[in-house]
C-alpha cells in the first residue's frame, strides 16, 4: 500500500515537475536577463492550452493536421509573448512598479478574453493526445501519454541548456543577464535580447501546455496563476541564474505537492500552501536560493 | 500657572491657525470643488422620491464611497510606500469573513463586527508584512499574490458547514441599515473621516517617509529610516483601510464569498480605480472610483454582460498604465483648475 | 595628424551634481592618451559619455567625423569604440574563452578572430593557461588581463581603459602597463584614464589632467614636469 502511494506521489510529482520546470526557466530568463517580473507568465501557459482548444473548432484542417495546428499555437504564443515586450514592457523600463501593473493587467486582460470565449468551466482536449495507452507499473496506473510528457519535457530542458551555455546568442542572453552595462559594450543590443527572451519564454509556456493539456483539463481561464506561483516558487527555491537549480526545485516542489496530496488528509487543500511555505521559508532562511548564484534584486 | 497659561495661548495659536488655514483652503481651487462635491453629495439622495432612483441610483454612490476607500488603501501601500500590493483582495474578503462570521455565528451586533472586522484586518496586513521586515525588492509583491492565490482556493474548497460555507460563502447578513438614504449618509461620512485621515497620512512626515522609501529604499536606510518598520506600517493602514471597505461592501450585499469578495478581480478593482485617478496621490482614488463605478453603470445600463465590462476595464488600465501614467484624471482636473482660475479672473 | 575622436564642450550632471563641465579633448590617431586626476574628477564619467553608457548634458562628440553623442551604447561599440569599464565588469559566470568570445560579439570574421586570440594569448600567456576557468575565479591581476583581452579582441579603433591598474600589486601593475604599450605599438588608439599619475605619465603621448571635471592642463610628459604644481599634486616630488 504505501510503496504504491510512494509510486503515485512520484508519478503525479514528475509529471507537474517537468511542465512546471518548462514554465519556470521562461519566467526566470525574463527575469534574469531584463529584471521583469512578468505576471503575464502564466498567462501564456493558460492562453495556448485555450487555443489548442480552439484551433480544433476552425476545421477540419486543423483536427486533421495536428502537428499543424501545435505548430500554428506554438507561433502565435511566442508572437504574443514579443508583443507584450515590445508593445507593454519596453516603453515602461524605467518605472518599475509600472512594469509590474502592467504584465499583471495584461495577465488579467487574457484571462478575461478567454473567460469571454470558452467560460469557466474546465474542458477536455483529446485530440492531441500524444498517446492513449495506460500501462500499471506496481499497482499505479500510469498514462503512457503522462510519461512520454516527463521524458519529453526533460529533453526540451536539456536542449534548453545546451542552447544557453554553447550557442552564441545563449551566451549573449546570459552575458546580459550577469552585467547588462558591460554586455552593451560589447555591441550587444540588450533591448534584441530581451525581446528574444521574451519570445523563448512564452514558446516554452505553450510547449509545456501542449504536453501538459492534451489528455487533460483546460482548468479555467485562471488555471494560469497557479503556474506564475509555482514558477515563481521555483526561483526562489532553486536561484535565479541556475538552470539545474530551477529544474531540480520544480521537481522538489511538486514532489512537496503530491506529497501532500497523496499522504496527508485533505491533501487536496493543503497544497495550495505548498508553494507559499516554500517561498516564505526560504526567503526567510536562504534569499539567494539552492544553487542561486546572486540574491534576487 | 505660567505653563498653563503658554499653553493655553498655543492651543488657541493652533485653533486660529486651522482656521485660516481652513479659510485659505476653501477658497482654493480643491478646496471649492471639494466643498462643491460635499454638498451635491449631501443632498442628493433627496432630489427624488422615486424608488428607482433610491434604491437603484443611490445604491451606485454606496459603491462609490466603498471603493474609494478601497481604493485609496491600496494607495497607500503601493503608490505611496512603493510596495506593489497585489494581494488587496485579502484584507478586504478576509475583514468580510471575520465581519460576517461574527455576525451569523455569535449574532454580535453590526458595529462591532465592523470594529473586529478592521482589527482583524489590520493584524492580517501586520501578519502579511512581517515577511517585508526580512524582504527586500519584489518579493513582498510575490508573497501577497500568491498569498491571495492561496486563500481564495483554501476558502473556497474549505467544508461546506460553519462558519465559512466553502464555496458559498456566508450569506444572510443583515444590511448597515435597511434604509438606502441612511446606508448612503453613514457611507458618505465614513469616507470623508477615511479620507481625512488618508490624506493628513499623506502629508505628514510619514508620508514623507513612505514616499522616500519608495523613491530610494536604499537611500532612505542610509539615512537612518528603518525601511522595514515603515515599510510594515503602510501595510498595516493599507489593511486597515481595506478591511473597513471589505466589512462594508459584505454587508451592503449581506453575503461573503470566495468569488465575489477574495477573487483577483477585487484587487484588479483597487488597482484599475488608483490608476485611473493617478498612483501614489491618494485623493486620484475618489476620482477613480466615481469614474470606475459610473463607467460601470452605464456600460451595464447599455446591455454589457459583466464579463466584458471587465474586459472594457483592464483595456482601460492598459492604456492608462502605458500612455498616462499620471492617471486620466489628474490632467483633466488641472484643465478644470485654469478654468476655475480664468473665471475668478486671477 | 588626424583626428580620431575630437570632444567639444561637454557637460555632464548626475541629477544636479556636476561631473563634467566644458570638456574639450582631440585625440590623434594611433597615439596613447592618459586621463588623470584625483578620485571623483569625473574620469570615469568622461569615458562613460563617450562610450554612450551616458548621455552627455551638452556638448558634441565626434568620431572620425561624425556625431556620435546621444547613440545607443551598442551602436557606439559597433563603430569601433571599446570601453573596458572600471571594476573590469567581467562576466565572472563564463570561462575565460567565453568573455573573450563576448568581446568578439561584433567580429563576423573568423580568420581575424583568431589571428587576435593569437595576439591575446601571447600578450597574456595566463589567459591561454586558464582559458576554461571560471573568469570569477580568477585572481585580481588575471581578471584585469581578462577584461582587456576582451576589449581589444574586437579590434577596435579607439581603447577607452578606464582605471587597469586599480587594486593590483605594483609588479603586476607593471606588466599591465607593458601589455598596454604593446597594443599601442600594434596601432590602436587608446585613451586610458588613470589614477597612479606616474605610470600613466610614462607611457603616455600626451596627458591631461582632469580636476573637478574641467581639464586644466594638457601637454607632453616633459611639458607638464615643468610645472611644479604638477609635480607636487600627482608626482609627489
Amino acid at each position: 500500500m504505501f510503496a504504491s502511494d510512494l509510486l503515485e506521489m512520484l508519478y503525479v510529482g514528475s509529471a507537474d515537475g517537468a511542465i512546471t520546470a518548462l514554465v519556470a526557466i521562461g519566467f526566470s530568463l525574463v527575469y534574469g536577463v531584463g529584471g521583469v517580473t512578468n505576471l503575464a507568465h502564466g498567462a501564456y501557459f493558460m492562453l495556448a492550452g485555450y487555443m489548442l482548444l480552439w484551433i480544433l473548432t476552425w476545421g477540419p484542417i486543423f483536427s486533421e493536421l495536428i502537428w499543424l495546428s501545435v505548430v500554428i499555437v506554438l507561433v502565435i504564443i511566442a508572437f504574443i509573448g514579443a508583443l507584450s515586450y515590445l508593445v507593454l514592457i519596453k516603453p515602461l523600463q524605467n518605472s518599475h512598479i509600472n512594469m509590474i501593473l502592467i504584465t499583471f493587467a495584461f495577465a488579467f486582460f487574457l484571462e478575461l478574453i478567454v473567460k469571454e470565449i470558452s467560460g469557466t468551466q474546465p474542458e477536455p482536449i483529446d485530440q492531441y493526445k500524444l498517446s492513449d495507452i495506460i500501462v500499471v507499473i506496481g499497482g499505479v496506473s500510469m498514462e503512457v501519454r503522462v510519461l512520454l510528457q516527463i521524458i519529453i519535457g526533460l529533453i526540451t530542458v536539456a536542449i534548453f541548456g545546451l542552447f544557453i551555455n554553447k550557442s552564441k546568442l545563449g551566451k549573449s542572453i546570459r552575458a546580459v543577464s550577469q552585467d547588462k552595462e558591460a554586455a552593451t559594450l560589447m555591441g550587444i543590443n540588450s533591448d534584441r535580447i530581451l525581446l528574444y527572451t521574451f519570445i523563448i519564454a512564452s514558446f516554452l509556456a505553450g510547449f509545456a501546455a501542449y504536453l501538459a493539456i492534451p489528455g487533460a483539463n483546460l482548468m479555467g481561464p485562471s488555471m494560469g496563476w497557479n503556474y506564475l506561483t509555482n514558477s515563481m516558487a521555483v526561483v526562489i527555491l532553486g536561484g535565479l541564474g541556475s538552470l539545474t537549480g530551477s529544474v531540480v526545485a520544480a521537481f522538489i516542489l511538486n514532489y512537496a505537492m503530491s506529497f501532500t496530496l497523496v499522504f496527508i488528509p485533505k491533501g487536496e487543500i493543503w497544497t495550495a500552501i505548498v508553494p507559499m511555505v516554500v517561498i516564505v521559508v526560504m526567503l526567510l532562511v536562504r534569499p539567494r536560493g539552492i544553487f542561486g548564484k546572486k540574491e534576487l534584486k | 500657572m505660567e505653563v498653563k497659561m503658554i499653553s493655553k495661548k498655543s492651543i488657541k495659536n493652533k485653533v486660529s491657525g486651522t482656521q485660516n488655514y481652513l479659510t485659505t483652503w476653501i477658497k482654493s481651487f480643491s478646496g471649492s470643488l471639494t466643498i462643491f462635491c460635499l454638498i451635491i453629495l449631501s443632498f442628493l439622495p433627496f432630489f427624488s422620491q422615486d424608488r428607482a432612483y433610491v434604491s437603484y441610483f443611490i445604491p451606485q454612490f454606496t459603491f462609490f464611497f466603498i471603493y474609494a476607500i478601497f481604493a485609496a488603501s491600496w494607495d497607500i501601500a503601493t503608490g505611496l510606500a512603493g510596495q506593489a500590493n497585489f494581494g488587496q483582495s485579502i484584507f478586504f474578503g478576509l475583514a468580510g469573513y471575520i465581519g460576517g462570521a461574527l455576525i451569523i455565528e455569535m449574532g454580535v451586533p453590526s458595529w462591532i463586527a465592523i470594529i473586529i472586522a478592521v482589527i482583524g484586518a489590520t493584524f492580517i496586513g501586520f501578519l502579511v508584512g512581517i515577511p517585508a521586515l526580512k524582504i527586500k525588492g519584489p518579493y513582498l509583491m510575490l508573497v501577497t499574490l500568491v498569498l491571495s492565490f492561496i486563500i481564495l482556493r483554501v476558502l473556497a474548497t474549505s467544508h461546506s458547514g460553519p462558519p465559512l460555507y466553502g464555496y458559498e460563502g456566508i450569506s444572510g447578513l443583515p444590511k448597515l441599515n435597511p434604509n438606502p438614504i441612511i446606508e448612503y449618509f453613514i457611507l458618505f461620512i465614513s469616507l470623508i473621516v477615511c479620507f481625512i485621515i488618508m490624506m493628513s497620512i499623506s502629508k505628514s512626515k510619514l508620508g514623507t517617509i513612505l514616499r522616500s522609501i519608495r523613491d530610494d529604499e536604499i537611500g532612505s536606510e542610509a539615512s537612518g529610516i528603518n525601511t522595514m518598520k515603515y515599510k510594515l506600517i503602510a501595510f498595516m493602514l493599507c489593511a486597515l483601510f481595506s478591511g473597513l471597505a471589505g466589512i462594508y461592501f459584505g454587508l451592503h450585499y449581506q453575503t461573503v464569498n470566495p468569488a465575489g469578495n477574495l477573487s483577483m478581480t477585487i484587487s484588479f478593482l483597487a488597482i484599475i480605480m488608483a490608476a485611473l485617478g493617478g498612483i501614489g496621490t491618494i485623493r486620484g482614488s475618489l476620482v477613480g472610483a466615481f469614474f470606475y463605478v459610473f463607467l460601470e453603470f452605464v456600460l451595464v445600463e447599455i446591455g454589457l454582460d459583466m464579463d466584458v465590462v471587465h474586459i472594457v476595464f483592464s483595456i482601460i488600465l492598459l492604456l492608462v498604465i502605458r500612455f498616462a501614467s499620471r492617471g486620466l484624471l489628474a490632467p483633466l482636473l488641472d484643465r478644470l483648475r485654469d478654468l476655475w482660475d480664468v473665471l475668478l479672473g486671477r | 595628424m588626424k583626428d580620431l575622436l575630437e570632444i567639444k564642450r561637454i557637460y555632464h550632471y548626475y541629477g544636479s551634481a556636476k561631473a563634467l563641465e566644458e570638456v574639450n579633448l582631440k585625440i590623434d590617431e594611433k597615439s596613447l592618451d592618459a586621463v588623470i586626476g584625483p578620485n571623483g574628477a569625473g574620469k570615469s564619467t568622461l569615458l562613460r559619455v563617450i562610450s554612450g553608457l551616458e548621455e552627455p548634458y551638452r556638448g558634441k562628440i565626434e568620431f572620425q567625423n561624425e556625431r556620435i553623442d546621444g547613440l545607443k551604447a551598442y551602436t557606439i561599440a559597433q563603430k569601433g569604440i571599446s570601453h573596458c569599464p572600471e571594476r573590469r565588469r567581467l562576466f565572472y559566470d563564463m570561462n575565460v574563452e567565453d568573455n573573450i568570445k563576448m568581446g568578439a560579439y561584433l567580429l563576423k570574421d573568423k580568420v581575424r578572430y583568431k589571428k587576435m586570440k593569437n595576439f591575446i594569448y601571447e600578450l597574456f600567456p595566463r589567459l591561454k593557461e586558464r582559458r576554461k576557468q571560471r573568469a570569477g575565479t580568477l585572481s585580481g591581476g588575471e581578471q584585469q588581463m581578462l577584461a582587456i583581452a576582451r576589449a581589444i579582441i574586437s579590434n577596435p579603433k579607439l581603447l577607452l581603459l578606464d582605471e587597469p591598474s586599480l587594486g593590483l600589486a605594483p609588479k603586476i601593475k607593471e606588466s599591465i602597463f607593458v601589455a598596454i604599450k604593446k597594443i599601442k605599438e600594434e596601432g590602436t588608439t587608446t585613451l586610458l584614464v588613470e589614477q597612479d599619475a606616474t605610470l600613466a605619465m610614462d607611457v603616455a603621448e600626451n596627458i591631461h589632467i582632469l580636476e573637478e571635471g574641467k581639464i586644466e592642463m594638457s601637454g607632453t610628459k616633459e611639458e607638464l614636469m615643468k610645472e611644479p604644481r604638477v609635480k607636487e599634486a600627482y608626482l609627489g616630488i
